[in-house]
């Protein structure tokens, strides 16, 4: 599918503020046609009127108004999927680090998925919730499905701040007992030293009523730190300082992260989540695709 | 010693910041995989780094400097003359050392000290400023001979302005600065003098004189006419009268004269209490004489308070007239006849009085704008006034400062008409209120507002009697918002009763929304129509203040471009002015101020040591500190400093080339 990666480059969306604007253009400009039509069939739920065919079942055929307009028509109903997708945000302080190669905090690079997400769930006829946090929670919205609740989660986003340092267990804890039936969960956090701890939360995700899905939002300087030649490095969450020159560390540090999200993605795939790790400066459609894909098949 | 240290301090340290890293403080989302690695020096020997090391030493060598303390010494031909002792005599002048004996008594001790001192001497006489001096002078008979000569000033003494013009007459290169003060130390000159002479490295030397008859904190044997004015006694007739005030602690029994024309009129006696004052007062004809001049006969210790000299002339009147409509109707000319009977009985009694002068009024009428008139009064306005094209000249009148007192006619909205449409004050007509029932309750006048100029005056009684005031009809009136409009004057319901104009120029128009006469209001028949109206007129720069000008030598009077200094105390003219001058009542109290006290604010005479010790420490007030010029340098070298060594980011092509 042609995808234009121009619309998904971070460095334009970024300076757009209003997700329900920057969620229309990624989704219904740079990608058209991602998401298939409702499934329409025997659900609960009406949906539409549409003249009748040959073969169509005559129980379907709404007679009343075969009597005042002298055609016929059918009655089609929506499936009821029961599908909630949770959109779960981490806003610790470190996520909002932003370096100078990047065009957007990593916070505001998850909050441009998370909408992205939200509106094609939403679009989907899927309920769609919000849960966002650092040491504590901060947003928890429940999955409902309506425009209306999709603004609300668009404010929502819009309000989010970096601070504080993260508290993943606890907060993990109170959303996986709080999850409503068949949900897909997805997270976007940047997943520092939570290679070990985070597969033990998700266990739930092993349940064939759950999918996970897990989005590693990261800055380049943290794959191969910033272009300086003697930094004082402060830790975001902590008072931790660190003074060392990032060219001659440069090569260790690489490799103490590639060595971090390789033991993480195989932890993570131990309890049946997925994985995915991109960083601010890429173009949001990787990222989309792979959530589609989950979500709605293989496009 | 300073320099000495800092350049001891400076080699490690340069060594130390030639070398040095700066690191800035970089937030990281994690340290987790960062190592504590060594920083590359930056003290590679690059022509760059020279240059940095160089603004650093530079740095160093202007803080060293800094802490030094260096002063720029301008070269003074004073501190080439190395001087030794200088003295300055300082000797009050004020009017009150005429008594008691005090300048003659200061003129011999001065013969004598002049005698003793060694070195230079120099003078100075002070008043109310200084009146003379000299400055520090080998020559004593020059000294000698001003000081012989030197006579009291009649302005109040101000001892700060003759101590402070004293030190400056002393040379800088002087090794002893000694200064001797003569004076009474009355203390209402001296109680404000403050000057720590002892911290500036002088000695002073106080030196009390006229004190012969001090008893406690105050002097002895001196009688004062405090007060003295003159007022109209009647018909023909004006009263001379003062306030003989005794600072003594014995009752005195003494006589007072009134002198007028060049021979004593009158004389009384008098019994003045001990520390207390008595009244006296003269009865004379009025328009005999122009002034007098009231004196006690006995001699005291300070005769120039015995004296005073007083205006026996009433200030000139103030004047007003009418403009009316060539063909009065009868209301207006009751109005207008009531009018002017009733402003000129206004004022003192005829001292303060106003004078009707019909024909100023109509020289005004034809366009004479020099015609001298502080109050015109527009009897019922109508359309003769736009006829007659009038606002011209009513508005120049008002320019220049002028006051205008306007009644309507009827009908009434055409005086509105008339006002509004001449541009003189812009009013709205609404209806003529309380024309149809003659025997209804009358409007009354609403309360003052008490930040109000008219509630000052009108209060108790007298506001009793405005609030009384009965008014039957009047136009109801909306004045435009604008500056200078006021109603000063409202109903109980809040409409106008009195509609103000005050121009920037100070004049001001005064529309009543009703006739004065009987028939719509009773205001002119109350007690307080006059105050009302001279109230209303108060405070505007178009009715010029009558009453004499009184000052007190060394003030002066503005009038136009012209300025009177009052010296000597007498009666005088000035332009159309008369003028008193006396002699400021201060001189006349016979309280002294303690010697220790003096001391304290002049400072005690101990020389500290380090000011003594040496010339050279006098000679550091004429050289400038550069403290503050090395202080900008050191910061804008250091400002250089930090830009320079901060870290720089190592750019892609340098990476390239280093990688090659």
């Amino acid at each position: 599918m042609p995808v234009d990666t121009e619309l998904l480059d971070p460095v334009h969306l970024a300076s757009i503020e209003d997700y329900s604007l920057l969620t229309r253009i990624v989704v219904d400009g740079a990608l058209p046609g991602i998401h298939r039509s409702q499934r329409h069939g025997r659900g609960s739920e009406f949906f539409q009127y549409r003249e009748y065919s040959t073969g169509d079942d005559l129980k379907l055929v709404d007679w009343k108004v075969y009597a005042k307009r002298g055609e016929l028509v059918s009655k089609s109903f929506q499936e009821d999927t029961n599908l909630n997708c949770y959109l779960v945000l981490d806003t610790s302080a470190s996520m909002g680090y932003q370096g100078s190669r990047s065009s957007c905090s990593k916070l505001r690079y998850a909050c441009m998925l998370a909408a992205c997400f939200a509106y094609i769930a939403n679009r989907q006829g899927d309920r769609v919730g919000l849960f966002a946090y650092s040491d504590e929670a901060k947003a928890w919205l429940q999955p409902r499905s309506g425009s209306g609740h999709l603004n609300r989660i668009f404010t929502a986003l819009a309000g989010l701040e970096a601070q504080g340092a993260n508290d993943h267990r606890n907060n993990w804890d109170s959303l996986s007992s709080g999850l409503p039936g068949k949900s897909l969960v997805v997270f976007l956090s940047d997943f520092l030293e939570a290679e070990e701890e985070l597969p033990e939360h998700l266990r739930f995700a092993t349940s064939s009523r759950y999918e996970c899905l897990c989005l590693q939002t990261l800055d380049p300087d943290e794959i191969d730190l910033p272009d300086s030649e003697a930094l004082r490095f402060a830790e975001m969450e902590g008072t931790h300082e660190i003074s060392t020159s990032p060219p001659a560390i440069r090569e260790d540090y690489k490799a103490g992260m590639n060595d971090f999200l390789d033991r993480l993605k195989d932890n993570l795939a131990l309890v049946n989540v997925e994985f995915e790790s991109h960083t601010t400066d890429a173009h949001l459609g990787h990222a989309l695709h792979r959530f589609l894909g989950m979500r709605y098949g293989s496009l | 010693m300073a320099l000495w240290a800092f350049a001891a301090l400076a080699l490690p340290v340069l060594a130390h910041m030639a070398y040095r890293q700066v690191t800035n403080r970089y937030q990281f989302p994690s340290l987790r995989f960062i190592k504590p690695a060594r920083i590359p020096r930056t003290g590679r020997k690059t022509p760059t780094d020279w240059l940095l090391l160089l603004a650093r030493i530079m740095l160093f060598a202007l803080l060293a400097c800094l802490f030094a303390d260096p002063h720029w010494k301008e070269p003074s031909p004073l501190n080439d003359t190395k001087i030794g002792r200088e003295t300055v005599i300082a000797l009050d002048l004020s009017p009150s050392m005429s008594g008691w004996d005090g300048l003659f008594e200061a003129k011999n001790r001065i013969d004598g000290l002049l005698e003793e001192i060694e070195g230079q001497v120099g003078y100075v006489g002070f008043c109310s400023g200084v009146l003379e001096e000299i400055a520090p002078t080998d020559q004593i008979e020059l000294v000698r001979s001003a000081i012989a000569q030197s006579t009291t000033g009649y302005g109040t003494g101000n001892p700060q302005a003759g101590i402070d013009r004293a030190v400056k007459l002393f040379s800088l290169g002087a090794k002893e600065r000694n200064l001797v003060v003569l004076s009474d130390f009355q203390r209402s000159d001296w109680q404000t003098t403050y000057r720590r002479l002892d911290e500036e490295g002088i000695s002073v030397d106080l030196r009390s004189v006229g004190h012969s008859r001090k008893v406690g904190g105050k002097r002895e044997g001196n009688l004062s006419l405090a007060e003295a004015k003159a007022a109209p006694a009647g018909l023909g007739k004006v009263r001379a009268w003062t306030v003989v005030r005794n600072s003594s602690n014995e009752l005195v029994e003494t006589s007072i004269s009134i002198e007028a024309g060049g021979e004593i009129r009158r004389e009384k006696q008098i019994v003045v209490p001990a520390n207390g004052a008595t009244q006296a007062q003269f009865i004379l004809p009025e328009g005999d004489f122009a002034s007098a001049i009231l004196k006690l006969t006995d001699q005291d210790e300070f005769a120039e308070d015995n004296e005073r000299h007083l205006w026996l002339k009433a200030p000139p009147p103030r004047r007003f007239g009418f403009w009316s409509s060539t063909n009065e109707n009868k209301e207006t000319i009751e109005e207008r006849e009531f009018l002017k009977v009733a402003i000129e009985s206004a004022g003192d009694n005829g001292w303060n009085r106003w004078l009707s002068v019909q024909e100023n009024a109509d020289g005004l009428r034809l366009g004479d704008l020099s015609s001298e008139l502080d109050l015109l009064i527009v009897t019922g306005i109508g359309s003769w006034f736009a006829d007659e094209k009038l606002e011209e000249t009513m508005k120049a009148y008002l320019k220049g400062g002028g006051f205008v007192i306007v009644t309507p006619s009827e009908p009434f909205a055409a005086s509105v008409s008339i006002l509004r449409n001449s541009d003189l004050l812009d009013l709205d007509f609404v209806r003529v209120v309380g024309g149809a029932g003659a025997t209804r309750e009358p409007f009354r006048i609403s309360a003052l507002e008490t930040s109000s100029h008219l509630a000052k005056t009108f209060s108790g009684k007298a506001a009793r009697d405005l609030y009384l005031t009965g008014i039957y009809r009047y136009g109801l009136v909306r004045p435009a918002e604008a500056e200078g409009v006021y109603t000063p004057l409202q109903s109980t319901e809040g409409n106008p009763f009195v509609v103000q104009r005050i121009s920037p120029e100070g004049g001001k128009l005064t529309f009543f929304p009703y006739r004065l006469n009987i028939r719509w209001t009773d205001l002119p028949m109350r007690n307080s129509f006059l105050p009302l109206l001279m109230e209303l007129v108060r405070g505007s720069k178009g009715v010029v203040d009558r009453s004499w000008p009184r000052l007190e030598s060394g003030e002066t009077l503005v009038d136009g471009e012209e300025t009177f200094r009052a010296e000597k105390p007498g009666t005088f003219r000035f332009r159309d002015r008369f003028v008193e001058v006396v002699l400021a009542p201060s001189e006349s109290i016979a309280e002294v101020i303690e010697p220790s006290e003096t001391r304290e604010s002049l400072g005690t005479g101990f020389i500290p040591e380090k000011v003594i010790a040496s010339g050279e420490d006098l000679e550091e007030e004429e050289s400038k500190s550069l403290w503050l010029w090395f202080a900008i340098a050191a910061v804008i070298l250091f400002i250089i400093e930090n830009l320079w060594s901060k870290p720089r980011r190592t750019t892609v092509l340098e990476k390239e080339t280093v990688n090659a």
